[in-house]
């Protein structure tokens, strides 16, 4: 099995050391470094690297999702899996949007870290239950709210499997490949779905498939 | 220093009301005492001047009624002629008696005058005599040319005594003058006085109130700032210590139970776990609901989507917000200025608006930031409500130098505006 090296960024000593705890009982998960600001993780990365980095969202100076942004920006082949206090919608989407692709309430990280490491180191999202079902809460209850038509229904069937396979975090080269298709006809899918559905990326796509509970 | 100036602005007040108050006594007193100097000088004067023509008249004419008497005293009419003469006497003694009484006691040509109306009288009264035992007083030409001369001489103490009048009218009416004068200047004098002191008065006063307004506004800035930086560091204590020990806790009791042998000590350790979860919820809750974290992790923007939806779950408002989020990139005073607008005016909107949606627009320009809460409710009329937070969103607003804007009227929804110049 492959080595998965994590890098712990927390400003709460107290939160480093569960987690080193925690992660330490796996086999194939090693923390290679820990960072108690956005600041610190950025120059890890920089310096040594690592494949996942379980990120912090609120910390002093350079907060998580700036630090997320950067690394994402700087090395695409790194992972983040966000650690947050918050289930509002304001935060996963920030955090999708700088780049992450796992988000885990910190209250839930005993159970749920490990799952989302592997996960984004896979390629796919992984985020919260607690914070799947506020979303996809929220999402039926504006719909209802604003009274309008739910727009997944204007999808068609191929377009809704394409905006799953967005969502489970797949490029379009995978996509095509998966579906025999060429890589422009699903980014020619892809930009339909992104029109109709109003959306501007893919961090809001995989909102979207969250919200939708398309992926889980 | 503070009772010091309001006790000497306020001594200072009742001074120049003092002073307006006799200024203007005063003047009503010597105006009237000039005013009625006036009328009884003329009056006086009317009376002896009258009295004065009446006896020079008598004179006259009793001169004239004397010489027909003494050159025909044997005539049938005679005895009428002297009758009238007595008639004339007791007229013109009568006369002098008023004339007398209309003037200072003991003036000189009063006394003359008495004293020559008297002799002419008694030289009548003599010629009068003689002219009844000798019967022809014509012969008498001595007694004639001293009635002559009489009258002349009575006559000119008449005129001088006139001219006495006149003169001493004449000084009266200068004394009058002099008086009202007088009392001009010590009007302009008083009015002046009153002017200066109320224009200091009013100047003081007037520092005073701004310096009182300024003051009111920079310790209210002051509250503002202070609960505001109190609310953002409970919320901070809450979030970071409380959440993060409880967090840090969780971590343990998790790594705890996965290390328990029996399933009765696992069971527990998980139920204690889900306490310590209510715990960090309860904790998140309180610290949002100071200050939200968006505001300070995320931004404005992210912080309005997430009030909007907050009370759209709390009320089933249908909160919408537009706004580009770099239209929330401001400084730190006017995102937490315009949040609290927004939250104030979604407050009044589920409260007392019986809306059922709202829209929140935020807009950057050039040199301003605005926002505006919009509703449908059924408004109120502007004019005559001033509660409803409105007051605290202004001070919040006044204090960045922007402008708050309530558009309402019952039937017609709300718009609430806040303009910031940046």
């Amino acid at each position: 099995m492959n080595e998965i090296r994590v890098l712990l960024a927390d400003d709460h000593t107290i939160v480093r050391s569960g987690l080193r705890l925690l992660l330490e009982r796996e086999k194939d998960l090693i923390v290679v470094g820990e960072a108690t600001d956005g600041r610190e993780a950025v120059d890890w990365m920089e310096r040594a690297g690592a494949d996942v980095a379980v990120m912090d969202v609120a910390m002093p100076g350079l907060n998580g999702i700036e630090a997320t942004a950067q690394i994402t920006r700087k090395f695409p082949e790194v992972a983040i899996v966000m650690l947050s206090m918050h289930s509002d919608e304001s935060y996963v989407l920030r955090c999708l949007r700088a780049g992450a692709r796992g988000y885990v309430l910190k209250e839930a990280a005993e159970s749920e870290l490990i799952e989302a490491i592997r996960a984004v180191r896979a390629g796919k999202a992984f985020f919260s239950p607690k914070v799947r079902r506020l979303l996809q809460q929220e999402h039926v209850e504006r719909i209802r709210r604003e009274g309008g038509v739910d727009s997944y229904d204007l999808l068609t069937e191929r377009e809704r499997e394409i905006l799953q396979l967005i969502g489970e975090g797949n490029s379009n080269k995978d996509i095509a490949n998966r579906l025999h298709l060429s890589v422009f006809t699903v980014e020619t899918h892809r930009k339909r779905v992104l029109e109709k559905l109003n959306l501007h990326g893919t961090a809001d796509v995989i909102l979207y498939a969250v919200r939708k509970g398309i992926i889980r | 220093m503070e009772s010091k100036t309001r006790l000497l602005l306020m001594y200072a007040l009742g001074g120049l009301l003092a002073l307006t108050a006799i200024t203007g006594v005063a003047a009503l007193l010597v105006f009237e005492r000039i005013r009625i100097g006036d009328a009884e000088m003329r009056d006086r004067y009317a009376e002896s001047a009258g009295c004065l023509d009446h006896i020079r008249a008598g004179i006259y004419l009793s001169e004239t009624l004397a010489q027909d008497y003494f050159m025909q005293p044997k005539a049938p009419d005679a005895s009428t002629l002297l009758e009238k003469l007595r008639e004339w006497e007791a007229g013109t003694k009568m006369y002098l008696d008023r004339y007398e009484a209309s003037i200072p006691a003991g003036d000189q040509y009063a006394v003359k005058l008495r004293f020559e109306v008297f002799a002419y009288w008694k030289l009548i009264d003599l010629m009068a005599d003689a002219v009844r035992e000798h019967g022809s007083p014509g012969l008498d030409v001595t007694f004639q040319d001293e009635l002559t001369q009489r009258r002349e001489s009575m006559l000119k103490i008449a005129a001088d005594t006139a001219s006495a009048l006149d003169r001493e009218w004449k000084r009266g009416e200068t004394e009058l003058k002099g008086l009202y004068h007088k009392f001009r200047i010590a009007l302009y004098i008083e009015l002046a006085l009153v002017l200066g002191l109320g224009s200091v008065l009013s100047v003081l006063a007037l520092r005073r109130m701004v310096r009182l307004e300024r003051e009111t506004r920079a310790l209210s800035a002051q509250v503002v700032g202070a609960q505001e930086q109190e609310r953002r560091a409970i919320a901070r204590e809450l979030h970071d210590d409380i959440g993060q020990a409880l967090s840090g806790l969780l971590l343990e009791i998790g790594r705890a139970a996965s290390a328990a042998e029996s399933e009765a000590t696992r069971g527990r350790l998980h139920s204690i776990a889900g306490s310590v979860e209510s715990a960090v919820e309860a904790v998140r809750r309180m610290a949002l609901s100071l200050r939200p974290s968006m505001l300070d992790d995320l931004g404005l923007v992210p912080a309005l989507e997430w009030q909007a939806r907050e009370v759209g779950h709390r009320t089933g408002l249908n909160v919408q917000v537009q706004a580009e989020e770099s239209a929330g990139e401001l400084p730190d005073a006017y995102r937490t200025c315009i949040y609290r607008v927004v939250q104030e005016a979604l407050q009044n909107c589920a409260r007392h608006a019986g809306a059922s949606r709202v829209q929140v627009a935020l807009e950057k320009a050039a040199k301003s930031v605005s926002v505006h809460v919009e509703d449908d409710g059924k408004g109120f009329a502007v004019s005559r409500t001033r509660g409803l937070g409105l007051l605290g969103m202004e001070e919040r607003v006044a204090q960045l130098g922007g402008r708050l804007r309530v558009q309402s009227e019952p039937g017609r929804g709300t718009i609430v505006s806040a303009e910031l110049p940046i």
